[in-house]
């Protein structure tokens, strides 16, 4: 989404939550691990101070950020409109159960589940989706969080998106599929066809196929 | 000043050793000893130690809680070793005001606490160990919170940090976020006079900023380790 961003500055300076980090000014946004407060940008965890450039409106935005270490972050709990990875654990007659991996790029620490509804798999023809034809267990899906369910459910999550659906495809024999095209997949031994509602991410499939021969 | 002893091992195996019987000092801490990330590969752990009290805290999540709220986490608090009534909701109420719970819908963060050894202020040592062990597990805060008890004696007289042989007419439990200046939890037992009220407060805040430059130094230490 933000394509344009670089890693600019990573200092080696460690700060301890509640440190002031810089007054607020128009090109300081507050990132992750950081908040901000009573005109200063304030860290919020315990680790070392990032500085990112930013330039996705053609203006120069400096985004300050804290990371305990220097691959990412931990402990973001999903969000409404993120992008989250799931692995598909079961699936039933309405919906299938998925155990959230990763929100956007960040690898989650603990355990969460949700559902994806058999009306949210896709965006047409709602009314004739069959979940099995769609996704099966042990798939791993790119999804949309639409919602945090009610009292007793789960996060709900969406593929209804073009870009969203199946990124990595187990068959009903056990063995991985490789896209064949945007509906089904193919079994890499047996060459067995499968139908699955396949993310059209261009780049990763194009990878993927590749990496196959 | 207080001073330090953050950089050794935890001394498990002196936890019945009997301290030796110092005159209780009105302006100075009990010896404290801090320590996060106690578990190699788990994050999350702290441990505290002032005087002979010594508290465990450890922190389970954010995982999810499919009956939570939507809006913020919830937290709860699990006591092991201590008649907990008395304080859980005090720290609850103090950790609702330390972290960003708005990050973490629908979670539950679990703090399991283990009071080893209780001479006393085992409130000041857990609100210490909880919120430590928070920001070990990479849970967003607000600040770092330090925390101190405070007792009236009955000759009118304030002391810092009273072990539980002191005999006392009152004593005022403090947090605070020392950096954004906020009172995150008031616990106080006994009678006094509300003038006597605001003395001890003010004399426990000015106390609690005292730990800041320990529990700074435990942090920093965990990052360069």
């Amino acid at each position: 989404m933000t394509s344009m961003e670089t890693d600019v500055a990573s200092s080696s300076r460690v700060v301890i939550p509640g440190e002031s980090l810089f007054p607020s000014a128009e090109d300081l946004r507050p990132g992750k691990g950081t908040y901000e407060l009573h005109g200063h940008i304030y860290s919020s965890l315990l680790g070392y101070v990032y500085v990112r450039e930013d330039t996705t409106d053609s203006r120069n935005i400096r985004v300050i950020e804290v990371r305990r270490n220097e691959e990412r972050h931990q402990h973001v709990s999903p969000h409404i409109g993120a992008i989250v990875t799931a692995k598909v654990i079961n699936i039933g007659p309405r919906y299938a159960k998925c155990q959230l991996l990763s929100v956007e790029d960040t690898i989650l620490g603990g355990d969460y589940t949700a559902l994806l509804r058999k009306e949210d798999i896709r965006s047409t023809e709602r009314d004739k989706i069959e979940i099995s034809e769609c996704v099966l267990p042990g798939d791993i899906l790119l999804a949309r969080v639409i919602s945090f369910g009610d009292t007793v459910t789960s996060f709900l999550i969406s593929t209804a998106e073009e870009q969203l659906g199946v990124v990595m495809a187990t068959g009903e024999t056990g063995e991985k599929m490789m896209t064949k095209d945007w509906n089904t997949v193919q079994g890499v031994e047996t060459g067995r066809v499968e139908t699955r509602k396949i993310a059209k991410v261009p780049n990763l499939n194009l990878h993927s196929t590749t990496k196959a021969k | 000043m207080p001073y330090t002893l953050s950089k050794v091992r935890i001394p498990l195996s002196d936890l019945l050793q009997k301290t030796s019987e110092d005159a209780p000092s009105s302006s100075s801490f009990r010896p404290v000893c801090f320590k996060i990330n106690l578990f190699e590969n788990k994050k999350g752990s702290a441990y505290v130690e002032i005087g002979s009290t010594r508290v465990l805290a450890q922190v389970v999540g954010p995982c999810e809680d499919s009956s939570g709220d939507f809006y913020e986490a919830q937290i709860k608090v699990v006591f092991s070793g201590f008649d907990e009534v008395s304080i859980r909701s005090q720290l609850i109420g103090a950790m609702r005001g330390l972290i960003q719970l708005h990050l973490y819908a629908k979670s539950l963060i679990t703090i399991n606490l283990t009071v080893l050894a209780d001479d006393g202020g085992v409130l000041q040592a857990a609100l210490l160990a909880a919120s430590m062990a928070i920001i070990d597990a990479g849970i967003e805060v607000l600040d770092v919170c330090v925390a101190c008890q405070v007792a009236v004696l009955p000759d009118k007289s304030l002391l810092v940090d009273p072990n539980k042989s002191t005999q006392t007419q009152a004593a005022l439990t403090v947090a605070i976020l020392p950096n954004l200046n906020q009172i995150i939890c008031i616990d106080s037992s006994g009678t006094m006079s509300l003038e006597e009220y605001e003395k001890a407060l003010e004399f426990a805040v000015s106390k609690a900023v005292k730990l800041y430059p320990i529990v700074r130094k435990t942090l920093f230490a965990e990052m360069n380790s």
